[in-house]
């Protein structure tokens, strides 16, 4: 095994200090008594505390997975509905621009996205809320699922949906039986992809919201436009610790999925 | 059915969305901007003609340019060291890069307010250590804005160049040295001509995020430190220009096109084999 050099070290560990240091003193100090962000006083968790009794903020955290949920669901649903199609379909009228344009959010800067969908909705006079949210998050989101679902389409062996058509299965019994557990990694991965997306997005949730429709990205930016406080500290922990939960848990599942597979492998050469 | 008619009721909902809330409003907004009474191409005479909107495109062009340059080197390091460390630590490694990308813009940039600040912790500790006698106003400065830039996109780096540094056969730089060339000879001539795509690759994306970015320079740079982005938000949330914001959005545009073409072609020159 390769052993790294003492300048590698050093280079890994300044690195990797600069990218979690203002995560890890973030996190300190929402564990601070004082409201003065930087002036430590002693250990507390009265932040967390103001932040349950804080309406604002819980609304926000409800509107924002109320957005998440849904688009996440639409986006997976379209977006491998259309690598489907891009893939098995080879032609089809429409098809060239139709590939084209499931690729444009991923290199679209999102304020021009954010502003394009503002003029619309204020064109065909929609009222800015939930919906209109929910709309641009699941256009932009589909996108990326569709992408994710092609790679995984396009590694996928044909013929197995050819056997099961000629034994007698109907196209979505093909689709439901064969098609789909074979693509559900990608299209789970699709899923969390949009959910992230949605939860994440300050940008096109600030120019399609409606005064109703506050997101917490949005709840947390005008907070701290008008000033830092330790409550912001403590969301930002939570919303760190979620993002840890689901890493570990996603590298685990990837973990035990590669051993099952290195399994199967190692009983089907016996075999 | 047939097979084209399946092909269009899968893909019609799809198609619908893109078209209606992707296609049909970028293209409207660009049209817009040539709809002047003065002409066609007024609002862009008068966008290059005023002062202040040159000096925001400059200084948005400086500060990606800067933040792209600083994420290309500390990228590199760190993904160089990153590719090179053994199996069981790599992938360990790659999910702490990935991490931060994962957290949240509003989060990560929240973090060097509390950093950078009047009472923050970098002036209290420079205080403490007795190197500056009053602290220093580091926040809604260009410095601010670029040294959150940089911790936004250098996990992007990592990430790109990776893979691509991953898939540089160690046998190239061993045969190198064992021809003669020095270390610094087998980075110039082998690692790095090798390494061009994924630098380009990470470069346009750096570059046309931090370009376009509008957290990081409203909360870190303020009115003072106008960027193309916060200056889009502002004339089509605060002033309801929308031909303004949509001719700032076109000039985005152009921009980032520009720098992705010119970068593609700039890579084909100096790595032919990877095109």
């Amino acid at each position: 095994m390769r052993r790294l050099s003492g300048f590698n070290v050093v280079s890994l560990t300044l690195g990797f200090t600069f990218l979690y240091l203002p995560m890890v003193i973030l996190v300190i100090y929402s564990f601070n008594e004082s409201k003065l962000v930087t002036v430590w006083a002693g250990f507390s968790t009265k932040w967390y505390g103001e932040l349950m009794r804080n309406e604002a903020f819980l609304d926000a955290a409800l509107v924002t997975l109320k957005v998440a949920v849904m688009t996440s669901t639409l986006a997976t649903i379209l977006g491998t509905c259309a690598a489907y199609v891009l893939v098995r379909i080879h032609r089809f009228p429409g098809r060239t621009l139709f590939a084209g344009m499931t690729y444009a959010p991923l290199v679209m800067p999102d304020v021009i996205l954010g502003l394009s969908l503002l003029l619309l909705f204020i064109g065909i006079g929609l009222d800015r809320g939930v919906l209109t949210i929910v709309l641009a998050h699941t256009t932009f989101a589909m996108c990326y699922v569709s992408v994710v679902v092609t790679s995984r389409l396009v590694a996928f062996d044909e013929s197995l949906e050819e056997a099961a058509l000629d034994l007698g299965a109907t196209q979505w019994e093909t689709f439901r039986l064969i098609t789909l557990p074979i693509i559900a990694p990608a299209v789970i991965s699709g899923w969390l992809l949009s959910f992230t997306l949605s939860l994440d997005d300050l940008v096109i949730a600030s120019f399609t919201a409606g005064p109703s429709s506050t997101t917490l990205p949005m709840k947390i930016f005008s907070a701290v436009r008008l000033g830092v406080s330790p409550e912001i500290n403590a969301l930002s922990t939570i919303m760190i610790a979620l993002v840890t939960v689901g890493v570990i848990t996603a590298s685990l599942m990837s973990k035990s999925a590669a051993i099952r597979k290195a399994k199967d492998e190692k009983a089907a050469a016996r075999a | 059915m047939t097979p084209r008619l399946r092909a269009w009721a899968l893909s019609a909902p799809a198609l619908f969305l893109v078209a209606l809330f992707l296609g049909l409003p970028v293209l409207s907004t660009l049209a817009t901007t040539f709809g002047d009474p003065k002409g066609p191409f007024a609002q862009y005479a008068a966008f290059f003609d005023s002062r202040f909107r040159m000096t925001v495109l400059w200084r948005t062009m400086e500060v990606a340019v800067i933040t792209t340059t600083i994420s290309v080197i500390v990228g590199f390091m760190t993904a160089w060291v990153v590719a090179k460390s053994p199996a069981r630590i790599k992938s360990l490694l790659i999910i702490a890069a990935v991490f931060p990308l994962l957290t949240g813009v509003v989060v990560r940039s929240f973090a060097w307010l509390i950093i950078l600040g009047k009472n923050g912790i970098l002036n209290d500790t420079l205080l403490w250590l007795g190197l500056i006698s009053e602290p220093l106003s580091m926040l809604y400065t260009q410095f601010s804005v670029t040294i959150a830039m940089v911790y936004l996109f250098v996990p992007l780096m990592i990430l790109t160049l990776v893979g691509v540094l991953e898939a540089i056969p160690q046998d190239l730089t061993e045969a190198a040295a064992s021809l003669g060339a020095t270390p610094a000879a087998a980075f110039r001539q082998v690692v790095l001509p090798m390494a061009v795509p994924g630098l380009i690759v990470g470069s346009v994306l750096v570059f046309t995020g931090s370009f376009t970015s509008y957290a990081t320079p409203q909360l870190l740079g303020g009115e003072r430190q106008m960027m193309m982005g916060t200056f889009l938000y502002q004339r089509a949330m605060v002033t309801f220009d929308w031909v303004g914001a949509s001719t700032i959005a076109a000039v985005m545009v152009v921009v980032t096109l520009t720098t992705v073409l010119v970068m593609s072609k700039l890579a084909r020159r100096l790595n032919p084999v990877a095109g």
